[in-house]
């Protein structure tokens, strides 16, 4: 049973930060995306659509960093060799 | 008062604040309107920029909520930026690398949770200032609480609270993610070469001084969001004054109308 929980542990925490990365990629393209072509038509916005930019970036990126921590935290709870070795030999 | 028994975040948030406070006095030491020196110089552009794009997103009655937002901008940019120094002396007989004792301070959690709830407490003060303490509490039934006979209030009360209480959580998280996600990829590079590989961890430097600044500017900006959705006394209409133009703040700015000299005017005179 305990190498089926450090099992599903392991995946969880490899497949935490790459998921979230994918909507964040996708979210963060478009804004920059927006951002780029709304400047190319009227460069005289470019502060208000730069500085929008950035609060919109640090949205997105927030929902990437919780999947990030989320992962940190799971990291601290894999078990250690000397564990998996008394759990092996049990 | 043993200093040893101090958590080091602590020390080196206690540190950031010494810091702000040194560098303003020795800025602030012979104030000079007409020729200020290079310290006071830097000081005035960066607050000048900063209070300019403070004030589109504060909406009106900035003025009394400026010196929090730059305040909380200025430690948690220095906090930040304290993560960039190197201090990382020797390892431990198992190979590991010593802990580093200058890290940001907004790199434990308990930093970024106490500015949030700072800004937290503030906000809710700031809403029972200006609408009342009834008009505080029926502002959580949303806009438009009845359609008719159709209680409305049933869908926004459980939303609008958990809505309150989920801004500061997500304020601290974001903060502390993502200097403390720049701290273990700065380690994370320093182990994949030699203890000494420099130029690696440089590139990690050089975007993680632009998260530093980033993220501070965002904690800044998302308390003038809060700030000025729940000050205004209208009602929901507030975000109409979200990044409202800045000419038209400028204009009623105190010191525009002290005769300050305009570039449209300087335009007009020398074309």
């Amino acid at each position: 049973m305990a190498s089926i929980y450090f099992g599903l542990l392991a995946l969880g925490a490899a497949l935490a930060a790459p998921l979230a990365a994918i909507g964040a990629g996708i979210g963060e393209g478009m804004i920059f995306a927006s951002a780029i072509q709304s400047i190319a038509r009227q460069p005289e916005a470019q502060g208000r659509v730069q500085t929008l930019m950035f609060l919109t970036f640090a949205l997105v990126e927030t929902l990437f960093i919780f999947g990030f921590v989320i992962f940190l935290i799971l990291l601290g709870k894999l078990p250690t060799p000397d564990q998996l070795n008394t759990l092996i030999q049990k | 008062m043993n200093l040893q028994e101090w958590p080091v975040y602590l020390i080196n948030g206690i540190a950031a604040a010494l810091t702000l406070l040194v560098l303003g006095w020795l800025a602030m030491r012979q104030p000079n309107v007409r020729r200020p020196g290079r310290m006071q110089n830097f000081f005035e552009w960066s607050t000048a920029g900063l209070t300019d794009l403070f004030r589109g997103a504060l909406g009106p009655n900035a003025e009394q909520h400026l010196p929090l937002v730059l305040a909380l901008f200025f430690y948690i940019l220095f906090c930040n930026l304290t993560g960039l120094i190197p201090s990382i002396i020797g390892t431990y007989p198992d190979g590991k690398l010593a802990e580093p004792y200058i890290t940001s301070a907004t790199a434990a959690t308990s930093t970024t949770v106490a500015l949030a709830l700072i800004v937290f407490f503030y906000v809710q003060y700031m809403g029972i200032k200006s609408k009342g303490l009834l008009g505080y509490l029926k502002h959580f039934l949303g806009p438009v609480p009845f359609i008719g006979f159709i209680p409305l209030f049933i869908l926004f009360l459980p939303i609008e609270i958990i809505g309150e209480f989920v801004k500061p959580f997500s304020l601290s998280m974001r903060l502390f993610g993502n200097i403390y996600g720049e701290d273990v990829i700065n380690q994370l590079a320093l182990g994949a070469g030699s203890h000494f590989f420099i130029p690696a961890q440089f590139v990690i430097n050089l975007l993680q001084t632009f998260t530093d600044v980033v993220q501070a500017f965002i904690f800044a900006l998302l308390t003038c969001a809060y700030i000025s959705i729940m000050s205004d006394t209208h009602g929901h209409d507030g975000h109409e004054n979200d990044f409202a133009s800045v000419e038209h703040e400028t204009a009623n700015r105190p010191d525009a109308q002290l005769g300050a000299v305009s570039p449209a005017k300087i335009g007009v005179a020398g074309g």
